[in-house]
């Protein structure tokens, strides 16, 4: 048998010449000292790419652990294909995954909120129908999960819609045997002991829960509607009785403007004895993005990604300081191959709005030319909003196609690539391609 | 293909070239699918099942004896193989020297 280097092996520098030879597909990881790692660097270095390394390295003691690790790959196996096959297979068979939007309603206004302009809450008709719907699934196919993300609007004015929903769902799960889990996307203002109950009952452990920055800045961004109270001192309040008792994931977005304030909220965290290994609060930072017409105005604020990324790795040190268990998370994007990239183009994602629409991607949930379907309704599949996404891959870009980073990004963001959004695309392969071997090097460190 | 060239090794740390030189160190710290015991001797793991903890010196620092050690996400690999993180003889521990 003759072995190539796989095309998702990586070589990435530490110190002192040590190294790490990682591989995209088969997440394999090793660390080694320098003289190992100048070894392995000859060998997978030694042939041009998808050409068969000379035997006579086989006779190195790390071959062996280059063959199990597929750092090298059988020359006949075509790992392209490989990719392809699994992204076809798992894309079908996808975890049931559904984000549930009760109420357009909230108690903030931000400008730059997507959901727009839209009003109403999910009546029970709707509710029932949902049911119906998901019951219809669990007869006919067997799902490896369900996954339920309550998003809005602001989710907890509808804890009415959230118990309903979620008894009926966590009995499914339970008939059918297949695991449930399910997380809320909330402002974190609207947090009380009514509400906690509510989704504790409801198998809800996650809550993610987003500042725009220190006081200020968050309350000019994201004004309460009752402008006497300040949204901040409201989501303190919230994070106050969370904490500890659900995952919590809080996100901060970041601009050019408010990177630098992100170290006095981390200080504050700490100060509120938030931060440490036991407590399940994960603060990490979002760069903000014009991903929506409705967020477009924030195209000027943006950091670069280069800025981000650097301030990003000082905090991810910062936290692991404070004994936050960083290293290897995902959420602290450690790379990990993906088998399908995205909820939309999986079959069995499926996003309900307030009004009985179905959508695909959460980014147009509230522009009904995108919808999918109607609750009540069967989904015609010759639909061309449903064709798009069942036919998107990343596999049609010759650029994917030929990416060593390819299992982790998968092409990123379908949408983006579907809508030719060349500067969110650029900035994808930007991430993948000047960062992410800097991002596993810094895990690497704070093992 | 691998991407980068790999950083020559500092004077501190280089060996001499051949490939079975004592100095050099392969740490495994994320196996690419659950493997038997065997396939894990085959790879240099020595004696009994040991693949080091939270604490474990030899996985948390690379020290040219402490052979190949294994850590990081190997719950459901342990489990296949009918072994425990910590199991007899290793107890692991910040006075492990593997």
């Amino acid at each position: 048998m003759a072995w190539k280097a796989s095309h998702y092996t990586r070589l990435i520098p530490l110190h002192d010449g040590d190294g790490v030879l990682y591989n995209g597909l088969s997440r394999a990881l090793i660390g080694l000292s320098a003289g190992a790692f100048d070894r392995c660097g000859v060998i997978l270095n030694s042939a041009e790419k998808g050409r068969a390394l000379s035997d006579s390295y086989e006779r190195d003691d790390l071959f062996a652990h280059l063959i199990a690790g597929n750092f090298v790959v059988d020359e006949s196996f075509d790992e392209l294909a490989f990719i392809e096959d699994q992204y076809n297979r798992e894309r079908q068979r996808s975890q049931f995954l559904l984000t549930i939007l009760p109420t357009f309603g909230c108690n903030l206004g931000c400008d730059y909120c997507f959901v727009g302009k839209k009003r109403g809450a999910m009546d029970r008709e709707r509710q029932d129908q949902i049911i119906e719907f998901v019951t219809e699934r669990f007869a006919s196919q067997k799902f490896p999960s369900m996954e339920v993300d309550w998003f809005g609007g602001e989710p907890l004015l509808a804890l009415g819609a959230i118990e309903h929903l979620s008894e009926a769902f966590l009995s499914l799960c339970a008939k059918y045997d297949t695991p449930y889990s399910a997380q809320v996307i909330t402002n974190g203002t609207m947090i009380t002991d009514r509400a906690m109950e509510v989704l504790t009952k409801s198998g809800v452990d996650r809550l993610q829960i987003t500042l725009d920055g220190l006081r200020e800045v968050h309350d000019l961004r994201r004004p309460s509607k009752l402008r006497v109270i300040s949204s901040y001192e409201q989501t303190i309040l919230g994070l106050g009785k969370v904490v500890g008792k659900f995952v919590i994931r809080l996100r901060i977005n970041v601009d050019k403007h408010n990177l630098k304030d992100a170290w006095q909220l981390l200080e504050f965290f700490a100060s509120q004895g938030w931060l440490g290994p036991n407590t399940q609060f994960y603060p990490y930072l979002a760069r903000i993005s014009p991903f929506t017409d409705a967020c477009s105005q924030v195209a000027t604020e943006v950091c670069s990604v280069d800025e981000f990324q650097e301030t990003n790795l000082r905090w991810m040190k910062r936290l692991h300081e404070y004994g936050v268990p960083v290293a290897f998370q995902g959420l602290y994007q450690f790379p990990e191959p993906k088998t399908y990239n995205c909820g939309a183009i999986g079959n069995n994602g499926f996003i309900f709005n307030p009004n009985g629409e179905i959508h695909k991607c959460g980014l147009a949930v509230d522009d009904s030319t995108e919808a999918i379907g109607m609750l009540g309704e069967a989904i015609d599949i010759d639909n061309p909003n449903v064709r798009k996404w069942k036919e998107w891959t990343p596999l049609a870009n010759p650029v994917c196609r030929g990416c060593e980073y390819l299992p982790s990004c998968l092409g990123g963001c379908p949408r983006n690539q579907m809508q030719m959004r060349e500067v969110q695309k650029k900035e994808n392969c930007q991430y993948y391609q000047q960062h992410e071997d800097k991002i596993l090097a810094a895990h690497l460190e704070l093992r | 293909m691998a991407s980068k060239k790999p950083t020559k090794s500092s004077k501190k740390r280089t060996q001499k070239s051949g490939a079975q030189k004592s100095g050099d160190v392969v740490m495994w710290l994320r196996l690419p699918r659950a493997m038997s015991v065997e396939e894990l001797n085959k790879l240099g793991l020595k004696g009994a099942a040991c693949f080091g903890g939270d604490t474990c010196i030899a996985a948390t620092t690379r020290h040219p004896d402490a052979g190949i050690v294994v850590e990081a996400d190997l719950q459901n690999s342990l489990d296949k193989a009918g072994l425990s993180r910590r199991g007899d003889p290793c107890f692991g521990g910040s006075t492990c020297i593997v």
